[in-house]
């Protein structure tokens, strides 16, 4: 069986976190109160890594789908199969659709959105088919990257930021600072409980608590310094722009020397985007195997990542509406796949647990 | 432009139908087979540009039925 370290699990974790809100940015809704948004977004996300490490812990070595068929009998546990499949999939088209409509506004114009798509597809498709230590290793070359060129294009950018736009801070009321912090909390922090059909490979047996929080937290930072970078340069307008770090970097220049920086942060995006998708693709193929019950999820990874394709073509007419779904729409609609059935799982595996153990201690074997 | 999907499918049939038939998996052959039928309609149609309506649109109804935003 395949199996991966706790440092590429981390690195998986941390590049598919930053994902697509590496340049959406987190809680933007709340203006130039974004970065404690982002903040109250982690903080209010911790308890829930606890939940979903927690249901890891007691089922190790299974996935999500095992799982949710162990405990609630086939066709239960299929339906929950189904739609955590469908959550998967839906995100990565998602995903797929937000870089291919970024890279055609920012960079190939002229070119139907369609071939951007499907040419990203096939890379998507290569890595899920691959398998998860093939995205692992990857993405633990892939991290190293990325943080280097975000720390390079903050430090360079210093020069540039205005100190004063952070004030006047909390001057957008709690309310919608919390409003915000919660769209943070489920776009991108929550968003990891697609990792409980991930962690099934982990090589180590307890150490999912370990790579949930330390992913959450390496991408948190990162987020919430790319926010305030956000607001330094842009100011209060943060919230107008659809990209808003691409904007931001655009500005940065150092003299003559070095200016028009942007091409880094779309590497950084696609780079991100890339082990993102690829994991939602591989958690979605995982799950529709599993619904069905075939032994090998790749025979299936060529048409799922097609279907994709087509379904990120399909979901939006335009860029305004892609916008509106991801800062209006998608943290309600989120709500039962990463609230509601991760506790109800959580509830009935320890009732199951308990169950378990204390019949198991007469046997005198334990889960 | 519809040539080319067509085109196309035939050789990603020829890629991954043939060796689930040869070792004979159906059940994976059979899965493949609805996924491509339905990938290859939606590839047909969006080649021949129809609009397709966006299967998101509902989900988005019913959020704003719930939440009134």
């Amino acid at each position: 069986m395949v199996k991966i370290t706790d440092k590429e699990a981390i690195c998986i974790m941390v590049l598919f976190l930053l994902g697509s809100s590496i340049v959406i940015g987190t809680g933007i809704e709340a203006k130039n109160d974004a970065w404690i948004a982002g903040i109250f977004g982690l903080v209010l996300f911790i308890p829930f890594a606890f939940v979903y490490a927690r249901v890891q812990s007691i089922y190790i070595g299974r996935d999500l789908f095992e799982i949710s068929r162990l405990m609630f009998g086939k066709i239960p546990g299929a339906v929950i199969a189904a739609l955590y499949s469908w959550y998967s999939f839906h995100l990565g088209a998602l995903v797929l659709r937000n870089f291919s409509e970024f890279v055609n506004i920012t960079t190939l114009y002229n070119t139907p959105l369609i071939v951007i798509i499907l040419s990203f597809s096939v890379i998507i498709i290569a890595a899920a088919r691959s398998g998860i230590e093939v995205i692992a290793r990857v993405s633990t070359y892939a991290l190293p990257l990325v943080i280097l060129i975000l720390i390079f294009m903050e430090v360079i950018s210093i020069k540039q930021m205005k100190f004063n736009f952070i004030k006047p801070v909390f001057v957008n009321g709690f309310q919608k600072i919390a409003m915000a912090g919660f769209s943070a909390f489920s776009f991108p922090f929550a968003e990891s409980v697609l990792f409980l059909g991930v962690f099934y490979s982990l090589k180590s047996r307890n150490s999912t608590y370990k790579v949930l929080l330390t992913g959450t937290l390496i991408s948190g930072v990162i987020l919430i310094m790319m926010t305030l970078l956000n607001i330094f340069i842009l100011g209060i307008v943060v919230e107008d722009f659809y990209f808003p770090s691409y904007s931001s970097f655009s500005r940065i220049r150092l003299g003559s020397f070095l200016q028009r920086m942007e091409g880094t942060i779309s590497v950084s995006y696609a780079i991100t985007c890339f082990i993102k998708t690829s994991i939602c693709l591989f958690v979605a193929c995982k799950g529709v195997a599993s619904i069905f019950g075939l032994d090998d999820y790749g025979v299936i990874a060529i048409q799922m990542g097609l279907l994709m394709a087509y379904f990120a073509y399909i979901v939006y007419d335009n860029t305004v509406e892609m916008v509106n779904w991801a800062l209006k729409i998608y943290h309600y609609y989120a709500i039962p796949f990463q609230i509601i059935i991760p506790l109800i799982i959580l509830i009935t595996a320890e009732i199951r647990n308990r169950g378990k153990n204390t019949k198991g201690r007469d046997d005198g074997e334990t889960e | 432009m519809f040539v080319i999907v067509i085109a196309g499918y035939i050789l990603l049939g020829i890629y991954e139908f043939v060796p689930l038939y040869k070792e004979k998996r159906w059940k994976e052959f059979y899965v493949n087979m609805v996924l491509t039928f339905i990938s290859f309609s939606l590839a047909l149609l969006i080649s021949i540009d129809v609009k397709i309506p966006s299967p998101v649109k509902p989900i988005e109804a019913i959020i704003k039925t719930i939440f009134g935003r």
